[in-house]
């Protein structure tokens, strides 16, 4: 069945990479790639039809678990063809870039076997049919991060990222497994659709003690996927990874992970839990929205202000508008990819500049890459006619009865238009610092630039003009004086971002003191290392120095006391392991002869 | 039509490895020794899974069935035949101990490889006796080939290891042999199948469990009797340490599944609180130690003690279902040690000993090994798609259902293990390149990637090792007093 291709066509490519794929070179490798996933793209196309006659559509592969619902098997329900096009065509786009991006030498052979192999395990949280087998793609995707941000293996902060990444991912992944524990103990299944429906028809609207302690620990996996708070510390670092895989995985696909798994289990999740997630994501988005301001590296700019929108996607998730949550990480994803390929272009074309006191002035030189940025920076803006402007606009309608959760949204809107400005005006508007030289990006990296901005562009008007349908019913109309306002608001950040920046870092000397307070993450970081990490390394640490030696003394202290009372009983050999041994065997050997004898 | 299952029987399992170290031991073999004991464990693999593919077995449950009159007097005999526990676990053990052997090239002496094949066959013995005394008799039987090699061809230290081992180790048999002897001679029988249908009290039951316990929790070893472990495995040559890990601790599991729970499942349950407890601990415990280590032998100890102690957690939950889980997870541990013990030997040839100080920077040079490596890791790590998450998943999804705190608790092994795991991957391979390495050779290559294959396949498909046992949530002991 097609619905099977989805996943199966990645995963084929990347064990054929993973076989073959030393003996063939760089381009090849990224076309067998890139293909596989285009491919998946093509399965996912050929099924929009069937989708509009049947909206669910089940495939399964065989048994995997032996526990009740942990088969491999598929379903494609709601928002999942929309969620499988949008993974799979950026995805594609993406690997496509890559071929152009990564540097000559060995290493492709690892970076397509990882891509291909996180497309894959992407599309599981989309499509699986059970909490298990959606926890499997959920940790591959996690392991592919891993491998992605620590691809550059001679850098070791590149290392160290990568690893922090992965812990912290499974900080979350602990409490989620736990979750699936506790739901596959009290339904007696892990099956999504059965446990929606015991949700419903057992436990009514307040669902039992059980549920809402499995709920909240599923939340913690989210939160950790998805990099919202407390457990976003290992994005801003997963930016040591190269570029194109902070588009893919830490931009479009892999942190909104979260957000699709809320929208998944929406009917099973308690209603207490999707408020705290609705919470937590406006702490988020402001939070990181603040933060995003003061940084002086593009890419981590670029991170925090992924952190702040995911954020605004939980929101309306939690708030149960899963239309709107759909709409913004779809748009997110297209918008906040153009952005990240840009700056790949930059990076790219400056050999390996980010550092945006030291960028600026690309404008003329790389009309092209500046064109997409401004559109992708549009998006994030939330300006019209960019898509993020209208996904953003129907999460301010589902927070519109909640007047503190409007208000972040709405600021968090007008902080991301400030600093969405800053960026474009300090790497393509503001006067260059020196004169380096510039090289612009290649065809197979301008293509996917292009058609991503051309999506960012077009995809809103599209969908709120009701003529792309997502596979969720949506929710009401943005009345006009919300328009006006989150216009206003955005407009004027935008505004002030240029204004304040135009001349260039250097000359924006008295805003960035302000905005700079913000750029160290309010030392969360710090606060880990020192209340997490080091007790954990101490404790280990005493662990290692005292209880072992202790454990192993007692062993040694049972050795002698056997030493011992053997001298003593019976005064024969001592010491020699050799007679101990034989002693005991020919002992029950004449026992057993003596025995059959009689 | 005669099916190829019913021409051998689980005497055979013994017996075949026996005849191995015999000519190993008497024919001048020379370097074909060794090829004689890759055979003997390929035969090993073969028979079991042609058992376990065979009819099913008639009546009671044991696949190979073979008895004979013996000591009828006080109820011994010999009697052998393998459950699908113990199916699994000789399956496996064919395939470690021709790994093991293998990867024995500096070993070349004869009689390195005809205690070698005397332990597989003394291991084999532990999986399909049925009679107490024999059980003990092959339990026993582990410890002398098993302590010459190491005593003989172990590496630094080997000396004090081997007898701290010897008698520590021998401590718990002597318990379990006191509590053999009560056990046959209070009921007039050592037949492990006549037993079964034995019904004793709570109390004899218990204090039996201890006793047998006493054995199975050094072996395993379960925490805090692991002191011997760490030790006895830098000490050991690496493919003994291969197996020791690998395949001679699954028989303290599965002592503990036929006989602890088999015999005594009213005294098992009286001390399971305990029992999950230390294992719950020990999970952890073991992973936190192996976060400090820089020795690559040691942290696999510590890795293995680890996931050895969550076998164990999945067994004292007490359901089939745990079982079950314990089971997927010994065959994947042995699988993913060996993979680890191999690989840590590979790259210790390459920098010049097992101090991760010393390695680093590796992956350019030697990106095979890395990406071998990186599997193994990953699935000692327990990642989704290796046979490592499919055992510590069914372990812990039964614990749960049964000790939620403990079950809870277990399973933040899950960050530790990445702590480790991960680390010792960067360590190894991450910063700049050192040295120049030589990649994986097609010889290594074709040690390490079957093992891994098969992690990668039962990742996928553990029910071709689930399926051998009874699954289900309810407790064993439900099941045994009606």
């Amino acid at each position: 069945m097609t619905l099977l291709l989805l996943p199966l066509l990645p995963l084929g490519g990347a064990l054929v990479i993973a076989i073959v794929g030393g003996r063939l070179g760089r381009r090849t490798t990224g076309a067998v790639g890139t293909a596989a996933i285009a491919l998946a793209f093509g399965a996912a196309i050929s099924m929009v039809g069937s989708v509009a006659e049947r909206p669910r559509l089940e495939a399964q592969l065989g048994p995997w678990l032996p526990i009740p619902g942990a088969d491999l098997s598929l379903v494609l329900e709601g928002a999942g063809l929309a969620l499988a096009l949008m993974v799979t065509g950026v995805s594609a786009l993406i690997a496509l870039y890559s071929i152009g991006y990564l540097p000559r030498g060995p290493g492709a052979q690892r970076y397509f076997v990882a891509l291909d192999l996180f497309v894959a395990a992407m599309l599981l949280i989309v499509l699986a049919g059970n909490l298990v087998l959606l926890f499997a793609g959920w940790e591959l995707v996690g392991l592919c991060s891993y491998l992605l941000i620590g691809h550059d293996r001679e850098r070791p902060a590149a290392g160290h990222a990568a690893v922090k990444a992965f812990v912290v991912n499974r900080v979350g992944d602990a409490a989620f497994l736990v979750g699936i524990f506790l739901f596959a103990a009290t339904a007696k299944t892990v099956n999504i659709g059965e446990l929606r429906t015991t949700a419903i028809e057992h436990l009514g609207p307040d669902t039992g003690p059980a549920f809402l302690v499995a709920s909240a620990l599923v939340l913690v996996g989210a939160l950790a996927k998805s990099a919202q708070l407390p457990l976003h510390v290992w994005l801003p670092d997963a930016m040591e990874g190269p570029t194109p895989v902070s588009a893919l995985i830490h931009a479009a696909t892999m942190v909104t992970a979260g957000v699709v798994l809320l929208i998944r289990l929406r009917a099973i999740l308690s209603p207490e839990v999707l408020v705290a997630a609705s919470l937590i994501g406006a702490a988020t988005a402001l939070f990181a929205a603040l933060v995003a301001l003061g940084q002086r590296d593009l890419k981590r700019v670029l991170a925090w202000s992924t952190i702040s929108q995911v954020g605004l996607m939980f929101v309306a998730a939690g708030l149960g508008a899963v239309f709107a949550a759909l709409f913004h990480l779809l748009a997110h994803a297209f918008f906040k990819a153009t952005l990240f390929l840009g700056a790949g272009a930059v990076i790219h074309a400056t050999g390996g500049e980010q550092d945006l006191a030291r960028l600026g002035g690309l404008g003329r030189r790389l009309r092209w890459t500046a064109v997409t940025f401004a559109i992708g920076a549009l998006g994030l803006a939330a300006l019209p006619p960019a898509s993020g402007f209208f996904s953003k606009e129907s999460i301010a309608v589902a927070a519109i009865d909640q007047p503190l959760l409007l208000a972040t949204v709405l600021l968090t809107g007008a902080l991301s238009a400030f600093y969405a400005a800053r960026i474009f005006t300090l790497v393509f508007l503001a006067p260059t610092t020196g004169s380096r030289p510039v090289h612009g990006p290649p065809a197979v990296m301008v293509l996917p630039l292009t058609l991503l901005a051309i999506v960012t562009l077009g995809f809103g008007a599209l969908v709120a003009a009701h003529i792309l349908p997502l596979g969720l019913g949506r929710e009401s109309e943005t009345p006009e004086w919300l328009l006006i306002v989150s216009s206003v608001l955005g407009l004027g950040g935008a505004a002030l971002g240029w204004i304040l920046y135009r001349r260039g870092l250097p000359q924006a000397a008295g805003i960035e003191r302000i905005v700079g307070r913000a750029a160290g993450g309010f030392g969360v970081d710090r606060f880990y290392r020192l209340m997490l990490v080091r007790p954990f390394a101490a404790v280990a640490r005493e662990l290692d120095q005292r209880a072992e030696p202790a454990n192993e003394r007692a062993v040694d202290g049972v050795a002698t006391l056997a030493t011992r009372a053997s001298v003593a009983v019976r005064r024969l050999q001592s010491g020699s392991l050799r007679g101990y041994e034989t002693l005991l065997l020919t002992g029950v050997v004449i026992l057993l002869a003596f025995w059959s004898l009689r | 039509m005669i099916s190829l299952a019913s021409l051998i029987g689980a005497s055979d399992l013994v017996i075949i490895p026996l005849i191995a170290a015999m000519a190993c031991a008497l024919l001048p073999l020379g370097r074909l020794a060794r090829w004689v004991a890759v055979v003997s464990g390929v035969i090993g693999t073969g028979l079991a899974i042609a058992l376990a593919a065979g009819p099913p077995p008639v009546g009671g449950g044991l696949r190979g069935e073979d008895q004979l009159v013996w000591a009828p007097s006080i109820g011994a005999g010999y009697h052998v035949g393998a459950d699908g526990f113990g199916l699994a676990l000789l399956a496996l053990g064919g395939v470690l101990f021709a790994v093991g052997a293998l990867a024995s090239g500096a070993m070349r002496s004869r009689g390195y490889f005809a205690l070698w094949c005397a332990l597989q066959a003394a291991v084999s013995g532990v999986f399909v006796a049925q009679d107490l005394l024999l059980f003990f008799v092959f339990w026993e039987a582990m410890l002398l080939p098993l302590a010459l090699l190491l005593w003989q061809w172990g590496g630094e230290d080997r000396r004090a290891a081997t007898i701290r081992f010897l008698l520590y180790t021998m401590s718990g048999s002597a318990l379990l042999l006191a509590g053999i002897l009560a056990l046959g001679v209070g009921t007039a029988t050592f037949d492990i199948v006549a037993l079964h249908g034995h019904r004793l009290g709570v109390g004899t039951q218990t204090g039996l469990a201890l006793l047998f316990l006493a054995a199975f929790a050094v072996k395993l070893p379960l925490f805090p009797f692991h002191g011997w472990l760490p030790r006895t495995y830098v000490a050991a040559p690496l493919p003994v340490a291969l197996v020791l890990s690998g395949i001679v601790a699954k028989t303290a599991a599965y002592g503990i599944i036929r006989l602890g729970l088999g015999l005594f499942p009213l005294g098992m349950e009286l001390l399971a609180p305990g029992l999950v407890a230390l294992a719950a601990v020990g999970t952890v415990y073991a992973a936190l130690l192996a976060t400090r280590q820089d020795d690559t032998r040691r942290l696999i100890a510590y890795s293995s003690l680890s996931h050895l102690n969550l076998i164990g957690l999945g067994i004292f939950a007490g359901t089939a279902a745990g079982a079950q889980g314990a089971l997927v997870a010994s065959v994947s541990h042995g699988l993913i040690v060996a993979a680890l013990f191999l690989l840590a030997g590979m790259l210790a040839v390459r920098t010049g000993g097992f101090d991760l100080g010393r390695a680093g920077g590796l992956g350019g040079t030697a990106p095979i090994l890395a990406a071998c490596f990186t599997v193994a890791v990953v699935a000692a790590i327990g990642v989704p798609g290796t046979s490592g998450f499919a055992g510590e998943f069914l372990v812990l999804a039964a614990t749960f259902a049964r000790y939620p705190a403990a079950g809870a608790l277990a399973t933040t092994v899950v960050i530790v293990a990445a702590i480790y795991g991960l680390g010792l991957l960067r360590r190894a391979f991450g910063g700049p390149p050192t040295r120049i390495a030589a990649d994986l050779g097609w010889r290594e290559r074709g040690l390490v990637v079957p093992l891994l294959v098969l992690v990668l396949v039962l990742g996928v498909a553990p029910r071709l090792v689930s399926d051998l046992v009874p699954g289900g949530n309810t407790p064993v002991h439900g099941a045994g007093t009606q």
